[in-house]
């Protein structure tokens, strides 16, 4: 892949990763910064990318990845623990955005992909390296902690 | 506000990107370009025809661009082809951590050229070609010396192709540092040794009945070269530890993976024991994994693990470097290991049943030659790990009075074959080697032997450390 062909193929998914990492990270200029990082750590690395077909899931990863860390930074500095799935109460008193943030991670990282930066149920399950069937699932659950009513996609 | 309404409105907010976000490609590539650039490297004029024992110091301080200062593609193609037998080397080759020198030196008739360095905390690669007038085969013999022409201690250096080189090709030797760091200068002194052609082999065997009093007499010494290297300082502070201190257990033994040490070169784990074990750990079959899969294996060439003097455990491992890869996590997967009784370090071999007190695990059929000035013993030993041969004792021995021998050769052969009397033939036996070594000047009818390891724990499910 050169340098034109990298560019275009990051341009396609640019607002896509800029979503995923703002509803991660909370913030407009963590998410740039965020976003930024990946797309120099996939330009950097771009020759271990042995399928040019996989760039899209490898570049979320990436992205995916550099907010985990930036979040464990933000974290050490100012602890904010996840919310159990059990204690629907204090989900509901939360604004969506806050509820998004503290919902367990594995189902957090689920419905940022698929309800908030418009991932497929396949791309995410690659994005995350599940099975789909466990996409479908914590989606479910995330959707009915939240009390979003959007439509399961129908694998 | 009911959530779905809540949904829209923040799907409404996140449309709205900032305008920075247009020109992430165009920031990175400039970033990585600034950091290209940033690398230091440096080149010496090329023809530099020096005079015999005449000393030379090279500062690496120029900053160019890396194709630019080289310019010489061919050459370059030369590097990659003599690194690829390592993963590190190669990923350091490919991240253009690499020093060009173009340094010649000639002697009567023969010119070394120093080509290339790799060089980080820990280690140093030269990459050099060796030619001559007269049609013989080169080896080149370095030796480190401090600054008063000495010798220096605390390294172990070895070579590709035991040292010789072909005509005009990239050969290269490497110096490991152990606890101490690269110093800042080194000063070398080259001998260059000529052989007849016809007579490239490998090394002696023990087989072949020569003494080493007439393989170091036949030594034809046809250059002397001294040089000194000065080495940037952002090269050999490359290095960054990992605090792990995690503990795990094999076998009933209890062990502490410490710290790990990252350099470009390789990377080590430093792993730490419980006193209260039985068995010193003498080796481990592992392998590290960052989050993308990438798999980081024991180094296959050069040193693979270290000790120290105090005890026999092997308490540093060494495998392919993950530097240039940037991983955020790295696990460390222990498959197996390999271990030495702490009351079964030596054993007594009888030299006329041919018969042993214990022999290490999967080591069998001593057979004992008796010869003029030594005793040579041969060994059926099983392949490790699937490949892989070994040497299942140290070079020292003893006789009953505790009076000590050294093993000056040792040889394995990859088959093992055996002639068997009832069928009159000779019969090679799979997923074996024979192992052979010699004692010279022994006459006695026991030896005392060093073992090297006692027995092999293999795990049906790997141990997994989060290293980082």
């Amino acid at each position: 892949m050169d340098g034109e062909e990298f560019a275009e193929r990051v341009e396609r998914i640019r607002a896509r990763m800029f979503r995923t990492a703002c509803m991660y990270l909370g913030s407009d200029a963590m998410a740039c910064d965020a976003v930024d990082e990946s797309v120099y750590r996939a330009l950097k690395s771009l020759k271990k990318l042995r399928n040019a077909e996989y760039f899209e899931t490898w570049l979320t990863r990436i992205l995916i990845n550099e907010c985990k860390k930036q979040l464990r930074r933000i974290r050490r500095e100012q602890p904010l623990d996840t919310i159990p799935e059990t204690a629907q109460e204090e989900f509901d008193a939360l604004p969506l955005r806050d509820a998004v943030q503290r919902l367990p991670d594995e189902l957090r990282e689920v419905v940022i992909l698929r309800y908030f930066s418009g991932y497929t149920v396949a791309e995410t399950a690659k994005c995350l390296e599940l099975a789909q069937g466990t996409v479908a699932t914590r989606q479910r659950r995330a959707l009915g902690i939240l009390r979003l009513e959007l439509a399961e996609e129908v694998l | 506000m009911n959530r779905n309404e809540e949904y829209t409105a923040i799907m409404s907010d996140l449309d709205d990107m900032p305008t920075q976000m247009q020109y992430t490609v165009q920031r990175a590539s400039a970033r990585l370009s600034a950091v290209r650039r940033r690398r230091r490297m440096f080149t010496i004029p090329v023809g530099s025809l020096v005079s015999l024992f005449a000393v030379f110091v090279i500062l690496v301080n120029v900053s160019t661009p890396f194709a630019l200062a080289c310019g010489r593609v061919p050459i370059l193609k030369e590097l990659v082809k003599a690194v690829a037998f390592s993963p590190s080397l190669s990923a350091a080759v490919e991240n253009e951590y690499v020093q060009p020198v173009e340094l010649t030196l000639e002697d009567g008739g023969v010119t070394l050229k120093i080509e290339y360095l790799i060089v980080d905390q820990k280690q140093l690669n030269v990459f050099y070609s060796l030619s001559s007038d007269s049609d013989i085969v080169l080896e080149l013999r370095p030796t480190i010396l401090d600054e008063n022409g000495g010798q220096t201690h605390g390294y172990a250096m070895s070579y590709g192709g035991y040292g010789f080189t072909t005509e005009g090709e990239l050969s290269s030797f490497t110096v490991d540092f152990f606890d101490n760091d690269i110093p800042p200068d080194m000063f070398f002194s080259f001998e260059i040794i000529g052989h007849e052609s016809a007579t490239r082999d490998e090394p002696v065997s023990i087989d072949s009945g020569e003494s080493k009093e007439e393989t170091e007499g036949a030594r034809n010494v046809v250059a002397n070269f001294e040089l000194s290297l000065t080495f940037d300082p952002e090269f050999t502070e490359s290095g960054r530890v990992i605090d792990v201190y995690q503990t795990f257990e094999i076998d009933g033994q209890k062990l502490e993976l410490t710290t790990a040490e990252v350099y470009p070169t390789h990377i080590r784990l430093n792993f730490d024991a419980a006193d209260s074990n039985t068995a010193w750990l003498k080796g481990l079959y592992f392998f590290l994994e960052d989050e993308s899969g990438t798999r980081f294996e024991a180094i296959g060439n050069g040193i693979t693990a270290t000790g120290d003097e105090h005890t026999p455990m092997m308490k540093s491992f060494r495998l392919e470097s993950p530097y240039f890869y940037e991983s955020e996590q790295l696990t460390l997967y222990v498959t197996g290991a390999e271990w030495l009784l702490k009351d079964k370090e030596k054993l007594r071999l009888d030299l006329i049943s041919e018969s042993a007190d214990w022999l290490p695990e999967g080591v069998s059929n001593l057979k004992v030659e008796r010869r003029s000035s030594s005793v040579v013993l041969s060994f059926a030993c099983e392949y490790k790990n699937g490949e892989q041969m070994y040497n299942p004792f140290f070079g020292t021995c003893y006789d009953e009075a505790g009076n000590d021998y050294y093993s000056e050769s040792s040889s394995t052969i990859s088959e093992y074959t055996y002639f068997d009397e009832e069928t009159g033939e000779h019969v090679t036996v799979p997923g074996v080697f024979e192992y052979r070594m010699s004692v010279d000047g022994y006459d006695g009818d026991t030896l005392i032997l060093t073992a090297a390891f006692s027995g092999v724990t293999l795990l049906d499910e790997p141990i997994e450390i989060d290293v980082e």
